[in-house]
């Protein structure tokens, strides 16, 4: 059949739905690293798991560039509101993925730019329809493109903790202390694979629904920083700490971390921070359902 | 040239958007041989096409790409579709693109790679393939374009307006490219503003007006299908008053107006007319210089039909 073209029979032509998702979320997954500045980004967000390697280094006494007395200090008991500096409580490995700062901020500046754009800018290049052509699903697109990008943004948010972890099982003198806490560590790791995986959708599907990349990510920041602060205001206005929990969609992610961890907590509510994140899931599916056309797309 | 087993078939095709009905009772089909879609903007035609690569359902009616519904995998296995735009993925070469959209066909990563070099050095990208498509110029990205949609070895080509932007070097090798695709066993598609181009390029055309299909088939077809419109042509030779009162004679001819410096003939029927011209410029002083149809091409068969 081929002349110039080297034609090739179709022998190919049926390919599995996830065979068709994986190039996807791979490209999702690799197109930070594709630019120089992609890649300084990605370092940046590294720097706080880094500064706490450093920490380690530090109270482990593998290095001694430090004042003596913090070393000393941070090497006695702490009292448990700082367990987020004392490496032998898991709130030290997760600060970096749950705080505010840097967590909140490191997470926006890498997912703004990846995930809440990812949807978003293929819409706005035409670039959805060459998907569907190829027999990829509305519903099978933003499944390949959330993949990938949580797959990017749990580099930051999960692995970096067990790296973190790992590098403390090797330099501690005395391991049993980590051994002691691995069961809690391991349940808030899945608790922050989970948390990843939500985030990641919200965002995804908040780029499914903006009309272009750009107000994707003002979205994105939007809910992220902003409903941060409507719950901080409104929880102190109306003083109901819980409330914080219930509105702040990060503050809720970190309750369900901590409530899967066993990490003590105080003035949160961990029901309604569940409610919360999933009311917000449920809404964006359906306007994404509208916006991707999926029924149309699907028939 | 073409089989007799449709690539592409549109069988009583309605669209409805809500009320509004976008394409009415449309059949025609496309089989080996390439097909122009022509027709102004908002009388479906941009439906008709999503229709075609599966992208629509159809209200009312079948679409069938090589015997199966085009929305079905089976179907779109079988379709490469070239997009009008030109903004692909900025970061990727053009290579990585091509060889990227291959894998959603089953090819391995060092398959796909080594068909998409393969596919790109035929359209003529052999020494820019590896550059970011960001870097890419007009003529380019519609190479990159076209390798995307045949580099999987589809039965039918949709091109949505493949020579918006391209120079006239380029738009000549694409025309060959397309061109040469029905004798690799390929349907082909094209929807395009620029009548003339798209003339150089198709077998038939199939004309949409207003949701409807308006007509089908070769451009001469359809010309001559249209007795009460009068063939319009331009003659150049010398002594042209007396060519005019010559030609005023002749039995097709309905009309004959000296301009400057040619004859424009107006004609009922055209048989026997072009021996008998040519009879005529045989003996004439000087020759003919120059005989020129007027109304003969898509456009002006378009614009007589809209009429």
């Amino acid at each position: 059949m081929s002349q110039a073209l080297h034609y090739r029979p179709l022998q190919c032509e049926r390919v599995s739905g996830l065979a068709r998702l994986w190039p996807l979320a791979r490209q999702e997954m690799t197109t930070l690293f594709r630019t120089r500045w992609g890649v300084a980004l990605y370092f940046v967000c590294l720097f706080p798991s880094l500064g706490r390697l450093v920490m380690l280094l530090i109270m482990f006494g593998v290095v001694d560039f430090g004042p003596r007395a913090l070393r000393e200090r941070m090497t006695e008991n702490l009292p448990p509101e700082l367990d987020h500096i004392n490496p032998a409580r898991a709130a030290f490995y997760f600060e970096t993925a749950l705080s505010t700062m840097p967590g909140m901020v490191f997470f926006l500046m890498l997912t703004s730019m990846v995930v809440a754009r990812c949807i978003a800018r293929d819409r706005a290049t035409n670039g959805l329809e060459l998907y569907w052509t190829r027999g990829i699903s509305p519903w099978g697109y933003v499944l390949g493109k959330w993949f990938g990008g949580f797959l990017l943004t749990a580099s930051m948010t999960v692995l970096m903790p067990l790296l973190l972890w790992l590098a403390a099982w090797f330099l501690a003198e005395d391991a049993s202390v980590l051994t002691a806490m691995a069961g809690q560590f391991f349940a808030g790791l899945l608790g922050l694979l989970l948390m990843t995986a939500i985030w990641t959708a919200i965002g995804t599907l908040i780029s499914a629904v903006a009309g272009s990349a750009n107000l994707a990510m003002v979205l994105w920041a939007m809910l992220i920083v902003g409903s941060s602060a409507v719950a901080f205001v409104l929880s102190r206005v109306l003083g109901e700490p819980e409330l914080q929990s219930c509105l702040s969609f990060w503050d809720a992610g970190r309750v369900v971390v901590r409530d899967l961890a066993s990490m003590p907590q105080r003035d949160v509510s961990v029901v309604g921070a569940y409610v919360m994140l999933a009311a917000l899931v449920a809404a964006l599916v359906t306007m994404a359902r509208r916006r991707m056309r999926v029924v149309e797309a699907l028939q | 040239m073409s089989e007799a087993r449709p690539i592409l078939e549109f069988d009583g095709v309605t669209k409805w958007y809500g009320s509004v009905a976008a394409l009415l009772d449309v059949s025609f089909d496309v089989r080996t041989d390439v097909v122009g879609l022509v027709g102004k903007n908002g009388v479906g035609k941009s439906t008709l096409m999503k229709l075609a690569v599966g992208l629509l359902a159809p209200s009312q009616g079948q679409v069938r790409v090589c015997g199966a519904q085009a929305q079905t995998l089976d179907a779109r296995a079988r379709i490469g579709f070239c997009p009008d735009f030109d903004r692909l993925y900025e970061p990727l070469s053009g290579v990585e693109f091509v060889a990227w959209m291959l894998r959603y066909h089953g090819f391995s990563r060092a398959a796909a790679r080594r068909r998409a070099e393969e596919v790109l050095a035929e359209l003529g990208l052999e020494e820019n393939m590896h550059r970011r498509i960001r870097e890419y110029s007009k003529g380019m990205r519609q190479r990159v374009r076209l390798g995307q949609a045949l580099a999987h070895g589809p039965s039918f080509v949709l091109l949505d307006e493949p020579m918006t932007g391209l120079d006239p070097v380029a738009r000549a090798d694409l025309s060959e490219h397309i061109r040469a695709l029905p004798a690799r066993g390929v349907g082909v598609l094209v929807s395009s503003h620029v009548l003339h181009e798209l003339e150089a390029v198709v077998d038939r055309v199939v004309l949409v007006h207003q949701g409807r299909l308006l007509a089908q088939g070769r451009i001469g077809e359809l010309r001559e299908r249209m007795p009460d419109r009068p063939h319009r042509l331009r003659l150049r030779a010398s002594e042209l008053r007396a060519l005019a009162a010559e030609l005023a004679q002749w039995t097709p001819v309905e009309g004959v107006a000296v301009r400057e410096d040619a004859l424009e003939v107006s004609l009922l029927g055209q048989r026997d007319f072009y021996e008998r011209l040519t009879a005529l410029g045989a003996g004439w002083p000087g020759g003919l210089h120059e005989i020129t149809p007027l109304d003969d091409d898509l456009a002006a068969v378009f614009g007589y039909l809209v009429e």
